[in-house]
């Protein structure tokens, strides 16, 4: 395995479990996901397939952001870094074929099929989702079988994305790298610190405003389903003691895997350099990517101050993010976060 | 505990007009539980008024038990409490649902 299974590969685990649910029958649950023992959540196919392609959007929206904010936008078509991604995207793909196997998800060839295509989002995809959930939530009512196309379905969107989401965050890494070898360790700084706020409103207004609505998740309740319960499809995921005390409450979250820092490490190692080197590149954005959704999410009746504590990218230690809740009277900051995602009414 | 109809008819006393600007809005509470019914609230130029029944095509509905309304409005329980443990639920635009809890005077209790 190229990259670590725990990081990168928790993918492999729900689907797995979705194959267990459906020899048990269990459509319910497959589409509809369930908590598990432990704390973990296997968030079902509706909710695994709207955050994958949610973040497919999100990783190449990062991609962009450093590159601009690296003042070199030319680096998108250098055969150096173009090489080196296909490289590091191949031993991502081998990964992917060793637990397909190992695991038994799909046949062999369904998943050759997929990674040998052009797995970037396909146009369409939005009303392929809506269609899918209509005749999926179609048969559950019926109290029928899904068909078998259908199911597949889902296994295919959801491999699709993983594949398309981790090909744009390691040509990030990439990117990363090179910043760092070209230019030093300051360039990367520099290049994120001058584009997180751009990136803190532009994945929100893509998320809230175009990703989530066109996938089906609109209603409040449906995005905080997607927010709590999505994110277990690649990340394991602990909510810290929560505190309350003399005017507010505080919460921590913890995040023992990641993603993007699995693949960065890896990244940052076959680049010869120290395996924290790039981990600003990405936690800087979740920071400031967290932050946002706090402004925009939080009830006025709170003032959200969020903040990255430490992270598996920069420190290689469990990520830690702290939300102070203060109580206030905080509408006009509710009103102009929602004026930068959605524009004034 | 108030009635149903007590707390709807209170909140054009406990809505906060200023924090409402250029926000026109219909909601419909539909309402099981201990005394289902529907009532239909109309936000508008910063007044808010409100009548018995579904009355307009509303942009934003808030069901649930009106127990669970009962308290949300009278400060027992937290809105942001009783949306996460789906006992209230809002269908309609995201933002609308959550600029909605911070528009009333909620009185606060331990």
């Amino acid at each position: 395995m190229y990259y670590s299974e725990f990081h990168n590969h928790k993918w492999a685990k729900n689907l797995v479990h979705a194959r267990v649910l459906l020899a048990q029958d269990d459509f319910k649950t497959f589409y509809g996901g369930k908590d598990l023992p432990g704390g973990d959540v296997y968030p079902g196919m509706r909710l695994m397939a709207a955050y994958w392609v949610s973040v497919e959007h999100e990783m190449r929206m990062r991609l962009g952001m450093l590159l601009q904010g690296s003042g070199h936008p030319e680096w998108r078509e250098d055969t150096e870094l173009l090489a080196q991604r296909d490289d590091f995207v191949g031993r991502y793909v081998a990964d992917m074929r060793e637990l397909i196997a190992r695991d038994g998800i799909v046949p062999p060839e369904q998943f050759e099929g997929l990674a040998a295509d052009d797995y970037e989002t396909p146009a369409g995809w939005a009303d392929a989702m809506l269609g899918w959930q209509s005749a999926t939530q179609a048969a559950l009512d019926a109290g029928a079988a899904l068909p078998p196309s259908l199911i597949e379905v889902w296994f295919g969107s959801c491999l699709r994305s993983v594949l398309n989401y981790n090909r744009y965050l390691i040509w990030g890494g990439v990117i990363a790298a090179a910043l760092v070898r070209r230019e030093g360790a300051a360039a990367l700084v520099a290049a994120v610190d001058r584009t997180a706020e751009d990136f803190m409103w532009e994945i929100s207004r893509e998320f809230y405003a175009n990703v989530l609505p066109a996938a089906g998740f609109e209603d409040v309740g449906d995005i905080m389903e997607l927010g709590m319960r999505g994110m277990f499809s690649d990340q394991v995921y602990v909510a810290g003691a929560e505190e309350e005390f003399e005017g507010g409450t505080f919460k921590r979250s913890i995040l023992k895997n990641c993603e993007l820092g699995g693949i960065f490490h890896r990244v940052a190692e076959w680049n010869g350099l120290p395996k924290t080197a790039l981990g600003y590149a990405i936690c800087r954005y979740c920071e400031t990517h967290g932050a946002a959704t706090m402004l925009l999410t939080m009830p006025p009746m709170y003032h959200p101050e969020y903040r990255r504590v430490q992270s598996i990218g920069m420190d290689d230690a469990e990520c830690l993010f702290e939300l102070k809740l203060l109580e206030a009277d905080d509408m006009e900051r509710l009103m102009e976060a929602q004026g930068r995602v959605f524009g004034a009414e | 505990m108030a009635t149903i109809q007590e707390v709807m008819m209170s909140l054009p006393t406990i809505f906060k007009p200023e924090k409402a600007k250029g926000w026109n809005r219909v909601i419909l509470f539909d309402l099981v539980g201990e005394e289902p019914s529907k009532w239909t609230l109309k936000i508008h130029d910063g007044v808010a008024t409100v009548t018995e029944g579904e009355t307009e095509p509303p942009k934003l509905v808030i069901s649930g038990n009106s127990e669970h309304l009962v308290q949300m409005f009278t400060g027992e329980v937290s809105p942001m409490k009783l949306v996460n443990a789906k006992l209230v639920k809002m269908k309609g635009p995201m933002m609308d649902s959550i600029a909605f809890s911070g528009l009333w005077n909620i009185p606060k209790k331990g």
